[in-house]
């Protein structure tokens, strides 16, 4: 639908100066030019995200009584919420090699990762509806600061984890250290299904209350609560590799089977959702506006 | 001749109003993108042309008001040349950066202080986020808002945004400036800060593109308009004839002053001269005359009176009534006034009938087909002098003697 690019200019003292095309027709006609335009604004996205997440935050914190202990809040309510549960002695659980409030607590923080991501581009989206109908901004940033959200949040979460781990007295290790790294997948995977639904979710309301029915309903075929074995259907479960593989690491367990595989498929995904997003951009903005 | 800035040729947006449609019409649309063949776009159910084949053209220093009546499909336009909406059929070429005054606020947020929301709404528009931050002082000073920098947005009042909004658009040095009608929020000192800053900004080889009902700003900032109907381009040419096909056309579309039949007073006929004309030279001697209709006899007497007004019917320039009063018989009469040497300036006006009574001095409710008045033009010579005065809006002419110094 249109480029911009570099030309220069005829005279002597005349500056370089950036010219913008817009055209119709489809934007995939130069393949070439669609490409090079999403990776310029992906590069201004990356510090523009960052500011926004800033603001996001200072208005988070202006708005509520308790300002930034809020990030804190629900970690601290789910460790006591799991403490108890455990004391009580109300779940059997199989030998899993931690305790089960460590098990718990981590598959919630990456189900909660997951979520999140997922639930970024429409949710940003919609929150800066004023701003992408009116002036002509990437929406990858607004994604992005979602997903530096969903970031802290998950930092956040980890940071009481370990605060439990070293409570409980699990050994922690090396291996420890890789954890976060291994759960960046998940966002990955979270953040490609979310890209890829946006078009519905930010047309349709329909779109977001069917996907939130359904990961309201998925969380129990996940090895979020108890663990899952990857036998049957649950195979081809790519969130088994991807949400064991973090937990495993933080307590010096080993990766699991196809969990490099997944990762790749993740990002693969999240490539191709982040194309089709773009496609789909100026249609939604349209629609919006 | 350098190239222009701005150049559309043939831009032409599809619009649907129903909204299940519109958002169905949007899928479709997305999924169109994937089949990446030109295709024939084509009016589908329950859609109009927004913009229809509209071209168009900005140099450097040049200012073009695009005027219409609302949903003319004058904000469609700045959105495709911001690069909002996508066209459907045509080109648009930009040379530089484009700053687009959609909405003022657009990217502001409530809860930031001026600061924060400058440097936030800086980086929005594409600067890096250290030129963001040395831009701060700059627009709080333009904004005149030094003393509210650490204060939320929230507190501030409609003004104060708009002053912020306006005073961050003026600092990102564009080369292309879009301005939807918001200009009419801020204060008077402000309105006038910031033509002053369109007319520099243009000095400096900017071209702007100035969307407003406001004939007052229209005419103070732009050589050139274009008058938009229906999505297509009616008029283009000088601001002084755009704006009067503009206005002609709103007469012709809503009728402001609708006369009403049932009052007892009606004007039948209203005009310079005998046959009621509706051209006047400049500088001549003229009569006004009105034809009046009254339903019942007259007992305390009237002040017949005329009312010249500027053609958007807002100011008057001047009036003239019979204040030795009249006492009129019921039926048909007629009323009129000389006035020696015309002294308005060459252009449109407004020519309105007005009926005092003679006891409260309150006016009458006027009935017939020019109990509202008409539009009349005042012809002048064609000479450079005149037209300098017409692009001015010039409204009188004053008779003047000019003096020599003595030694």
């Amino acid at each position: 639908m249109h480029y911009e690019d570099q030309t220069g200019g005829k005279g002597n003292d005349e500056v370089m100066k950036k010219q913008i095309i817009y055209e119709a027709g489809p934007q995939l006609r130069n393949g070439r030019r669609f490409v090079h335009e999403a990776a310029t604004d992906l590069h201004q996205s990356l510090s523009l995200g960052f500011t926004l997440f800033q603001a996001g935050l200072q208005t988070q914190s202006r708005r509520a009584l308790l300002g930034h202990l809020w990030l804190f809040i629900p970690a601290i309510m789910a460790v006591t919420a799991i403490s108890y549960v455990q004391a009580r002695g109300i779940f059997h659980f199989p030998d899993i090699g931690m305790p089960v409030a460590v098990f718990v607590f981590a598959g919630t923080t990456l189900w909660q990762l997951l979520l999140e991501t997922l639930n970024a581009p429409t949710r940003q989206l919609i929150a800066h509806r004023g701003t992408v109908t009116r002036l002509r901004v990437p929406h990858e940033a607004m994604i992005l600061a979602g997903v530096y959200e969903a970031f802290l949040n998950a930092a956040v979460r980890l940071g009481s984890l370990l605060i439990l781990c070293i409570f409980l007295r699990v050994p922690l290790g090396t291996t420890t250290l890789f954890a976060p790294f291994a759960a960046v997948p998940v966002a990955m995977l979270g953040l490609a299904v979310g890209l890829l639904f946006a078009p519905i979710t930010l047309l349709y309301e329909d779109g977001a209350r069917g996907l939130l029915l359904v990961t309201n309903l998925l969380v129990f075929a996940m090895p979020v609560a108890y663990p899952i074995t990857a036998s049957g259907v649950q195979r081809f479960n790519p969130l088994i590799p991807l949400l064991d593989t973090p937990r495993n690491l933080l307590v010096r367990l080993s990766v699991s089977n196809g969990f490099a595989a997944t990762a790749a498929l993740a990002a693969a995904l999240l490539l191709v959702a982040w194309f089709i997003y773009r496609l789909a951009r100026p249609h939604i903005v349209a629609r919006l506006g | 001749m350098t190239k222009p800035l701005l150049q559309v040729d043939g831009a032409s947006k599809r619009f649907c109003p129903g909204v299940r449609r519109s958002l169905l019409y949007g899928a479709l649309d997305i999924l169109a993108e994937f089949l990446p063949t030109q295709r024939l776009m084509r009016l589908r159910r329950g859609e109009f042309w927004a913009l229809d084949d509209v071209s168009l053209q900005l140099h450097a220093g040049e200012a073009v008001a695009v005027l219409g009546s609302n949903g003319a499909g004058k904000s469609t336009l700045l959105k495709v040349l911001a690069g909002l909406l996508p066209l459907d059929r045509g080109r648009v070429v930009i040379r530089g950066r484009v700053v687009a005054l959609i909405e003022l606020g657009a990217g502001l947020n409530p809860l930031l202080t001026a600061c924060e929301n400058i440097r936030l709404a800086a980086q929005l528009h594409g600067i890096n986020r250290k030129r963001a931050a040395a831009m701060v002082p700059d627009v709080l000073a333009f904004a005149g808002l030094e003393d509210s920098a650490d204060t939320v947005l929230q507190t501030f009042s409609t003004g104060m945004r708009a002053r912020l909004a306006f005073g961050i658009a003026a600092l990102l040095e564009a080369d292309v400036l879009l301005v939807d009608e918001v200009l009419a929020v801020g204060d008077v000192a402000f309105q006038r800060k910031c033509l002053t800053y369109m007319k520099e900004f243009l000095a400096r080889g900017g071209g702007l593109l100035l969307v407003s009902h406001a004939i007052a700003h229209v005419h103070a900032v732009c050589q050139r308009g274009i008058l938009l109907d229906h999505g297509r381009v009616t008029a283009e040419g000088e601001t002084q004839a755009i704006v009067r096909a503009y206005l002609a056309e709103t007469e012709r579309h809503e009728t402001p002053f609708a006369p009403d039949d049932g009052a007892t007073v009606a004007i039948l006929a209203l005009g310079f001269g005998e046959v009621a004309q509706s051209h006047a030279e400049t500088g001549s001697t003229i009569t006004l005359e009105m034809e009046i209709q009254m339903q019942m006899p007259d007992v305390v007497g009237i002040f017949p009176g005329f009312s010249l007004w500027t053609p958007d019917g807002m100011t008057c320039v001047s009036s003239v009534f019979d204040f030795a009063g009249r006492q009129l018989a019921p039926g048909r009469s007629t009323v009129r006034c000389k006035i020696d040497r015309l002294p308005l300036a060459p252009g449109p006006y407004i020519l309105r009938p007005m009926i005092a009574d003679s006891t409260a001095y309150a006016l009458l409710p006027l009935g017939g087909p020019f109990g509202g008045g008409r539009s009349v033009t005042v012809n002048g010579p064609v000479d450079l002098a005149t037209n300098a005065q017409m692009q001015m809006a010039q409204i009188v002419r004053l008779d003047s003697q000019w003096l020599t110094d003595t030694p």
